[in-house]
Order: C-alpha cells, then structure tokens, then sequence
C-alpha cells in the first residue's frame, strides 16, 4: 500500500468522474430546503432520465442552521459510472463485481494519524448528529434517516470478522438513533447472539462516504464467517485501510478513508420507534420498533462530505441491484453454463424482476435458469430468459421476446408460496404485524421467452444488414439542425 | 405492505400507516405530519388488512 493520496475512496473517484465525465458530476449551490426539495429535484433529474452525481453545498441542517457539510446524493444513479467504478462496462458491472469481490484483499491497518476520517473527533456530548444535513425525502416519512450508513460489527472471538450491511438509522436525539437492523441479516444475528448469550451491548460501527466499490462492496452476500472489510478490498481493486476505532482501539477498527464514522452500543433489549420510511420498492414501510443505538463517538474528515442515497429512484436500484446481478450470474452458470448476462433493471425496482440472457444450447435450459435464479434471493420474484440477440438493458426487446417467443401453456412457471421481502406488498403475511423473516411468502416465477434451441427451426428476426447500419450516419442525410429539433416521442 | 393498517390521525385527518404489531402491544401510533400519538382505538378510521392476504 502506498502513501495516503493513492488510497481509494469518495474523493478519488469524484476526480475520476471529473476527469472522464465531466457533465456527470453537478453541484446545486442554489439553498435548497432539506425538507422535500431534495427529492423533489433528484425525482424530476430520473423522470428526465438525468442521472448526475448531485452535490448540494448550500444546505441548513437538522437544527435549522446554517450546515458546513455539503450532502452528496446519486452516486450509484448512473450505470455507467457505476462501472467506472468498478474498472469495468455498462453491460458487464454486475459480473465484474461478482469476481472481485471473490478476489478478497487483506486490510491494512495505518495510525490515527494518516487517518483523514480522524480529522475531527468527537466525543460523548460533543456529539451532534443534527448537525449533519440529514433530509426529509417524502411526504409520510416520520423522521429524518440517515440512508448512506453502512453498519458494520465484529466478531473478536474468530479472528475479528466483520460484517457490513446499509441499514438506516432514524434520528431521535442528537447522540441517539434507531437501527434498521432487519432478521436474516449477519449484524441481527451477531446482535441476537450477543444479547441472548452476555447481555450486553453490541458495538457498531456506521461509517458514511466511500468510494463506490467500498460501498457496493459492503452489500456482498457472503457467510458469516466470512470478514467483509476483507471482501470490499477485493471490490476496491485494494485492501481496504482501516485504522482504530476511538471507542474501542484496535479491536474495533474503522475504514480510514470514510467521509463520516459514526461510533455507538446496540443496548439489549432496547427499542425505539423507527417510524415510517420510504423503501426501495417505492411504497413506505409502516413504523416499526427497532433497536437503538446510543452513539459514544464520531469522527469525520474536516470537510466531510455527507453521503445520501436517493431512495426509490435509480440511486438505490443500482446500489443494491448490481451486486444482485452478480450472484444471480454465478447461480445460473452453474446449470446453465452458457449464461451470458444478467440484468435487474429498475422497472423491477432492481430486484424483483431479472433478465437472464444465454446461449441456449439444449431444451430446458430456459427453464433451468428460472429456477436457478429464483434460489438466490428472497427479493427475486419473476425471472424472464432471454436470447443472446435480445438486448436485457432494454425493457421494451424483453417484452417484444415474451410477445413472440413464449407460449404461456407451456413456458411460464409459477411457483406458490416462496419466501419473499417483507417490502412485496403483495406478499401473504404469517399473521397481521407479524415482521419475522420467514413470515412473508409469495408466488413467484418465471417466463422462458428463448427460440427452441437448434436445429430446430424458428422464424427468422428482420434486420438491415450490419455494415450497412455500421456505416450510414443520419447527418449524412438529414440536416443536424433539423434533427435535433424533431422531439423524441411518449 | 400486506399486514400494514391505514389509520387517520384524530388531531390532523392525516392518514398514515402503522404496523399492527403497535395494536397487539398497545403502543400508541405517531402521527408523521402532526406528530401527535394516540391510541390506535382513537384513530378516526382504522382499516385492517383483509384475511385473504394471510397464508393458510
């Protein structure tokens, strides 16, 4: 590892952006009110299909006072600067992805010192997290959220294994937050485990603003033995720096290169209200009770950066999406191992509807790949295979393939009864109010929208010879001017 | 949400939702644009979600 100024994170790839997109990366100097209007601008950008890195410096924070922190919100908006990222290409990010992040790099741990996150350190009632520009995006939501936290615990008894999730914290008092922490997730076990067993706290860590590939990184499905500071290393390109926490030393140790750490005990037993949100399926999640945390410390670099997520637009889906995409690619090529490319596209939120491209080479691959895909995730619900001519980023050749390559009598499975997100609201319940992970099911399934796999015949898809669309430009034959006035249609 | 209810606020006409693990362990709801709390039976309208959506 070398000096501080090659390490990635939030601020390196920012440069990045600058350098080779610069059109992508806006700053909003205009006072905008944290209340709504954050959103409000973020929603009209996607309904544009504009998706910026937005930058916010004039802002007042949860106090109401002027705030020193800029917040930065859609890094993950883009698909293309996603795969900058990632040192990767629009269509091949998820995969990508996937191999790093199986090519874990060992952390490397540096002194307080050359910790930038070590800027400023506060402590106990120095600390204020009103003092962060922490917005109110919709109408219902009940409290301000941090969104942009990855939640992070360790387990010192097997050779510190962290765990990392996003998981959001509502603010209830400046040095008091309730936790997202959801069943099913590595921090409620590590958490369960803890209470159950000693009784006491857990330590957590929440850190904000990281490179991209730290943060995507951070939502690797891996077993929970497993250390995932190890796991965003190999999604980095490089071992992530990490450097002492101020309330526990080394045995709890922090990223160095965050904007933001934040520092507190999950108390057992404890629950606050963690009132109504927005969630990624674009529908509010009801209040409910959560742990809490009581926050000891917080450190942050001098300009700290406050990163926000844009929830329920194009920020979240490829935060959470992305990663997905590579599971599902690994999973399918295993029965199907001439899979070619997966895609969770944003009108499935992301998650609930995945296109599988492949190959087909034999009857009953189709089928394959849905049953498969839909094994690897609770949040998977319809799958739909593709051809390898059909384009997966476009929704509407995926709708043309189901149109005219899929009989329903004998090309759609559907399975009864499958364990879902609570976030389905179409999902059937265990018993009203019931939030425990295993509650929740629904039908799912899939549609194999493939031609029969050769040599069997089928019809033959129309096309303009290839060199002739490679070589004929429409300037050369319509006049610029009057082709940029021609408005795109509905 | 399939097992989420609909309530309207006393103090604002404001309908929300609240998850009826408030109800079962009598947990007053929080209005989230008036912020008042009341008791879920004060709630001017409650509606509950339908069986149907219930496993078998």
């Amino acid at each position: 590892m070398g000096a501080r100024q090659e390490a990635k994170d939030l601020r390196s790839f920012l440069r990045d952006v600058k350098q080779r997109y610069p059109e992508e990366l806006i700053t909003v100097e205009r006072e905008a009110d944290l209340r709504f209007e954050i959103s409000a601008l973020l929603v009209k950008l996607d309904r544009a299909h504009k998706f910026p890195i937005t930058q916010f410096t004039n802002l007042r924070n949860v106090d109401g006072k002027p705030c020193v922190f800029p917040l930065l919100s859609n890094l993950f908006a883009s698909r293309r600067l996603c795969a900058l990222a990632l040192d990767s290409s629009v269509e091949k990010v998820g995969l990508d992805y996937d191999t790093r992040t199986q090519q874990s790099k060992t952390p490397v741990i540096v002194d307080r010192s050359e910790a930038p996150v070590k800027q400023v350190v506060r402590r106990n009632d120095q600390v204020n997290l009103f003092e962060f520009p922490v917005p109110l995006p919709y109408h219902m939501e009940g409290g301000r959220t941090i969104l942009g936290s990855v939640m992070t615990t360790v387990d010192n008894h097997g050779g510190n294994i962290y765990n990392c999730a996003y998981q959001t914290m509502r603010l209830i008092s400046p040095r008091k937050v309730t936790v997202g922490l959801g069943e099913g997730t590595h921090n409620w076990e590590r958490y369960r485990e803890r209470v159950e067993s000693t009784g006491e706290g857990l330590p957590a860590v929440a850190w904000i603003g990281h490179h991209p590939a730290a943060c995507m990184g951070a939502l690797t499905r891996v077993a929970i033995d497993v250390d995932e500071y190890s796991v965003i290393g190999g999604a980095l390109g490089e071992p992530l720096r990490l450097t002492p926490s101020e309330t526990w030393g080394d045995k709890f140790l922090v990223p160095a290169d965050a904007e933001i750490v934040i520092e507190g005990i999950i108390p057992p037993k404890e629950r606050g209200r963690h009132g109504l949100r927005a969630d990624f399926a674009r529908y509010y999640s009801p209040e409910t009770l959560r742990p809490v945390m009581n926050v000891q410390a917080i450190t942050y670099r001098r300009d700290a950066i406050y990163h926000d997520i844009h929830l329920g637009g194009r920020d979240q889906d490829h935060l959470g999406g992305i990663p997905l995409e590579g599971s599902l690619y690994r999973a399918v090529k295993q029965s199907v191992p001439t899979v070619k490319n997966v895609h969770l596209p944003s009108s499935g939120c992301s998650r609930f509807h995945a296109y599988i491209q492949i190959k087909k080479t034999a009857a009953g691959q189709g089928r394959e790949a849905i049953v498969a895909a839909l094994g690897v995730d609770r949040r998977v619900k319809h799958v739909v295979v593709v051809d390898e001519d059909i384009n997966i980023f476009d929704d509407a050749e995926v709708l043309w393939a189901i149109a005219t390559r899929s009989r329903w009598d004998r090309d759609l499975i559907v399975i009864p009864n499958m364990i879902c997100t609570t976030r389905d609201p179409t999902a059937y319940a265990g018993s009203p109010g019931d939030l425990s992970y295993h509650a929740y099911t629904v039908a799912k399934g899939g549609i194999d929208a493939t031609m029969p796999a050769p040599p069997e015949p089928f019809e033959i898809r129309i096309k303009v010879p290839d060199e002739v669309m490679r070589k004929l430009q429409l300037e050369d034959f319509i006049d610029k001017g009057v082709l940029s006035k021609i408005p795109p249609d509905a | 949400m399939a097992s989420s209810m609909r309530v309207v606020c006393p103090g604002c006409d404001e309908e929300f939702l609240v998850s009826p693990q408030f109800e079962r362990m009598k947990i007053p709801a929080k209005c989230p644009f008036c912020e008042k709390e009341f008791p879920i039976e004060e709630a001017k309208k409650v509606v509950r979600p339908s069986p149907m959506l219930l496993v078998k």
